[in-house]
């Protein structure tokens, strides 16, 4: 018994040392499970006031750029709004007795916000977003930039959120091609920041280069056909059963700066009934 | 009691700098320097191992908090505080009667160097490698360690000079 406390006491450095190491090893394991979300959502309110404090400084340097692209955004939306008055006009889908009327799968609320903190560099990246609970943000909502699909609220807190991306190797994100609505699923792996492959796509699929890659709606996150990306390259050995698929990213990350968080005026609904 | 003032207050604002500026930089992808090694490394030598230790895991973990990285920072911070002491006994005769903070004049030039090394190498090892958890793209993340072991080499070297010449 002395004999082992002697020796405990002799490598009190070494056993500190080891404790500690195993108990970081557990916050990166459970990294970004509930309890880091909840601790995480406290001290969110410290390091996204940090945050935003740096980028209100940053940000006056790219108001030129940041304008140029919200034009940019604005135009396409009006094209988008002409395009819809058109169909509307010749009769589609939309008869008179239901002008007016939303479909349940397309109701969405867009919640306009500012990308205030971001990483490219890693496996798991993320984005922090100047919008939390108080503007009606909550967790597993979508999240669209100019170009297409960003990624998914990860964790909220009163006036910050903090979102996974496409770029991070835990997000999937159902997908469909286009041209004919073949299912699949998008993932990403680093370090390649404009590329994600595409899984799940059996060798009897028709896919070629540049074929279109949109968001499928099968979810309460994202509506269907949000651009995901266009394929750039499609590969299948002699026995394979899957192709692999290349794609390139409809977002580029570097430049993200505004996005729309996306609310599904139904979710609680769909949720019970699923 | 001035020192330590003197030691939070760099370390303060080294940590700024880390998060606000060096995090932002997105050199090619692989280069990521490691700034707050600097004052990591320049830890008071004659306060208890324990201590040390401690304030590893607390500078780790504000980085993580900054860089949504739970744990991985804390992981390597405390592997530097605890070889730290261990690396001087190897390096400098009499290391149990150096008094104060670890500087290019407390320890030498030489023995500085290769200390500074050695850390840099094993804190940026056990970072990119729990980042990544895994071995699949080992050729990336050894080459991730390569360079920024190489920038933050430089960059705290960078910053030792100009503390002593100041």
């Amino acid at each position: 018994m002395r004999n082992l406390l002697q020796l405990i006491i002799r490598y009190s450095n070494f056993l500190l040392f080891l404790g500690l190491e195993v108990v970081a090893f557990i916050f990166v394991v459970r990294g970004n499970r509930y309890q880091y979300a909840t601790m995480h959502g406290a001290a969110n309110v410290v390091v996204g006031g940090m945050q935003q404090a740096h980028n209100s400084i940053v940000s006056y340097f790219r108001l030129k750029s940041d304008n140029e692209l919200l034009l940019e955004e604005n135009a396409r939306l009006h094209e988008q709004i002409m395009a819809l008055e058109n169909r509307q006009e010749a009769g589609g889908y939309c008869q008179d007795s239901t002008a007016g009327y939303i479909f349940a799968d397309r109701d969405y609320q867009y919640i306009p916000a500012r990308v205030i903190a971001y990483s490219v560099d890693r496996h798991h990246n993320y984005l922090t977003l100047n919008r939390g609970v108080r503007d009606g943000v909550t967790t597993d909502m979508g999240v669209i930039g100019k170009d297409g699909i960003v990624g998914v609220v990860q964790s909220v807190s009163n006036r910050f959120c903090v979102v996974a991306p496409v770029i991070h190797e835990g997000i999937y994100i159902s997908s469909m091609l286009q041209k004919n609505g073949y299912l699949a699923t998008l993932h990403w792996h680093a370090p390649d920041v404009s590329r994600a492959g595409l899984e799940d796509v059996a060798r009897h699929v028709d896919i070629t280069d540049g074929d279109t890659i949109v968001t499928s709606g099968m979810s309460a996150i994202f509506p269907a056909n949000i651009p995901v990306g266009v394929v750039e390259q499609v590969k299948i050995g002699e026995g394979d059963s899957y192709y692999t698929v290349d794609v390139a990213l409809a977002t580029d990350f570097h430049s993200l700066r505004t996005v729309q968080i996306l609310n599904f005026a139904h979710r609680n609904e769909l949720d019970s009934i699923q | 009691m001035q020192d330590w003032l003197k030691y939070i207050g760099l370390t303060l604002l080294v940590l700024f700098l880390q998060v606000m500026l060096v995090d932002n930089l997105h050199l090619f992808g692989v280069c990521h320097p490691y700034i707050y090694l600097w004052v990591l490394l320049m830890l008071p030598i004659d306060i208890p191992r324990w201590l040390q230790m401690f304030i590893g895991v607390a500078i780790g973990g504000i980085l993580d908090l900054f860089a949504h990285t739970p744990g991985i920072h804390m992981a390597a911070c405390v592997l530097v505080t605890y070889l730290r002491p261990l690396m001087l006994t190897g390096f400098v005769q009499d290391a149990e009667r150096l008094k104060g903070s670890v500087t290019i004049e407390t320890i030498g030039p030489d023995n500085y160097l290769r200390l500074l090394a050695l850390l840099v190498v094993t804190h940026h090892a056990l970072l990119f490698l729990l980042e990544a958890f895994t071995f699949a793209h080992f050729g990336y993340t050894l080459l991730q360690i390569l360079v920024s072991s190489v920038s933050t080499f430089l960059l705290v070297l960078l910053f030792e000079y100009v503390r002593k010449s100041t």
